[in-house]
């Protein structure tokens, strides 16, 4: 078991079902490393509760290897975790960028996994894709981002949050309206000083409409094997 | 405002924001509150729910909620549906009941997929014994559309009879403390222009409403508020709600003003002296009593009695004539 870092208050599953995690991210600082990290926390457990989530992650940028990859070096065992029914992964590979289609698929993965008792985890990472290729509007991505929160216990959502993408009105309007829904925001960004060797950016995690948190904001290293570092302003580290 | 006025203006405007939460005798048909990322309009719309009294019926139209809030009698999907069947469903959730509360949690997809008949399907439902809440959210950007007239915020604006702005109690403070000495006012999440931000510190917790309540007469009533989280006290009672300066947070700034306006007028009005300007009475005794050189000229009538210019040649210095003087 890792020691407690400061994000650990912020990656405990909401107490309430149904509810999104929004994570933000800009091109300098991807935000793949915080799907994996609550991924890796949903799947690890499932290993030590009695009723373990089935847990859907679908990226519209990633492969399926890229991140079973990740998932292996956090100590993750993927090949029990492929022939396993709880886990669906559809990567880029698999689906289509088209939002009938995508709908479709996602709500066929939806009902295998949700014939069961136990919890749905299903994340979808940088979902605004949809949006900028043309695939949907904002009221379409909307609806399908609805459609599961309201089907899985828990939804977690990635966008991209970059500036040139934000000045797009439906882009901005998608970005701002999910954060209204959200009960928890990851918002990452570079240091404001700049590039530095051991700090890989900021990491702001706020609450949403009607959580009431305050938020906090920590730094965080993703180092080359992998491995990541969360750690408090001015804190020293070894 | 007056200070003396401030007891009375608490007294009313509590009782003004307890009838506008509760809704009492149809004190407001439409209310709009206009919420962002920094203080969302959730736990006021969870409020407003607990102080309906039982024989409300609570209609629930969602646009960005999938589970109903607790205290919701009826839940109805709004996304996708046209205005025509969203008013019929609504018509058959408020038949029978004398006396409903229809809630709007997202204005913005209205206005963005039906602009021009938004303002038409509200005020038509609009009727005795309902009352409309709606929450417009003030940081999604409007579509940009080349159809002509105002943008649905102004007429909502125009059509609410309260409007209700959401505000996150350490951003108040913080407005203040830097507005107090003449600092520009700081700016949270999107508006911090850093790349990145969404949601700003501080964001989403003690609520601030800032209420601005149009009277039949067309006089409006503002006022701001603290509603804090009722859950501390017994169960189910209703959240705290004070005028904002009456906050004690809000109050310690406030005092540090008073101090100063009270040290401002013992100095005579003038600023930043560090030696007291004013005389005890004993120093005003002393002063009276001090006899000052040429008394005579102040008493009454003083020297020669009126106006007579008193003139004493010099022998030396003066030219002296005495021919001309006699004349």
């Amino acid at each position: 078991m890792p020691p407690p870092t400061p994000l650990a208050p912020y990656t405990s599953p909401p107490p309430t079902p149904h509810t999104l995690t929004l994570i933000t991210s800009l091109l300098p600082v991807p935000s793949t490393w915080l799907t994996q990290h609550l991924l890796s926390l949903h799947l690890s457990s499932s290993t030590s509760s009695s009723n373990p989530p089935s847990t859907i992650l679908i990226s519209l940028t990633q492969d399926q290897n890229f991140h079973l990859d990740a998932l292996k070096k956090l100590g993750i065992q993927t090949q029990t975790l492929q022939r396993s029914t709880r886990f669906t992964f559809l990567g880029i590979n698999d689906i289509q960028l088209d939002l009938p289609a995508l709908s479709k698929t996602v709500r066929e993965a939806l009902s295998r996994a949700s014939a069961g008792e136990e919890e749905v985890i299903l994340m979808l990472e940088s979902v605004d894709i949809l949006l900028s290729s043309g695939a949907a509007d904002i009221n379409g991505v909307m609806d399908l981002i609805l459609y599961i929160q309201e089907t899985a216990t828990h939804t977690i959502v990635s966008v991209n949050a970059d500036d040139p993408l934000m000045r797009n009105e439906q882009h901005a309007a998608l970005v701002v309206g999910l954060g209204h829904i959200a009960h928890r925001v990851f918002a990452l960004r570079g240091l404001d000083t700049g590039v530095a060797r051991d700090v890989s950016g900021v990491l702001r995690v706020t609450g949403g409409g009607g959580s009431a948190e305050g938020g906090k904001e920590v730094l965080y290293f993703v180092g080359d094997g992998g491995g990541v570092e969360v750690f408090e302003r001015g804190e020293v580290r070894s | 405002m007056p200070p003396q006025s401030l007891h009375h203006r608490r007294t009313h405007n509590l009782l003004l924001i307890t009838r506008l939460l509760s809704l009492r005798d149809g004190v407001s048909p439409f209310t709009l509150l206009l919420d962002s990322l920094s203080q969302s309009a959730k736990p006021l719309l969870a409020e407003y729910a607990r102080r309906q009294p039982p024989n409300t019926r609570t209609i629930f139209i969602s646009f960005e909620t999938v589970v109903a809030p607790s205290g919701i009698s009826v839940f109805i999907k709004g996304r996708g549906k046209s205005l025509v069947n969203l008013q019929r469903e609504i018509a058959a959730a408020a038949s029978g009941s004398s006396r409903s509360l229809l809630v709007l949690d997202n204005l913005n997809t209205l206005a963005s997929t039906h602009a021009q008949s938004l303002t038409l399907f509200l005020s038509s439902l609009l009727a005795p014994g309902m009352a409309l809440l709606g929450v417009y959210h003030l940081d999604l950007p409007v579509p940009t559309k080349s159809e002509p007239g105002p943008s649905p915020l102004t007429l909502l604006k125009y059509l609410s009879t309260t409007l209700l702005t959401m505000h996150s109690l350490p951003h108040v403070l913080l407005q203040k403390r830097h507005r107090d000495v003449s600092l520009p006012p700081p700016t949270w999440g999107l508006d911090e222009g850093v790349e990145g931000i969404l949601v700003g510190l501080g964001s989403n917790m003690e609520m601030v409403v800032e209420m601005e309540y149009r009277r039949k007469s067309g006089r409006a009533v503002l006022e701001w508020f603290v509603i804090g989280e009722g859950k501390e006290e017994e169960g189910g009672k209703d959240a705290r709600v004070m005028l904002l300066e009456d906050h004690p947070l809000w109050r310690v700034s406030e005092k540090v003003r008073k101090g100063e306006a009270e040290e401002l007028e013992k100095n005579g009005g003038i600023d930043g002296v560090t030696f007291e300007l004013g005389i005890t009475e004993r120093q005003r005794k002393a002063r009276e009593g001090v006899q000052l050189p040429y008394m005579d000229a102040q008493r009454e009538g003083g020297i020669g009695g009126g106006g007579a210019i008193l003139f004493t040649p010099e022998k030396e210095v003066d030219d002296f004539d005495e021919e001309e003087d006699e004349i």
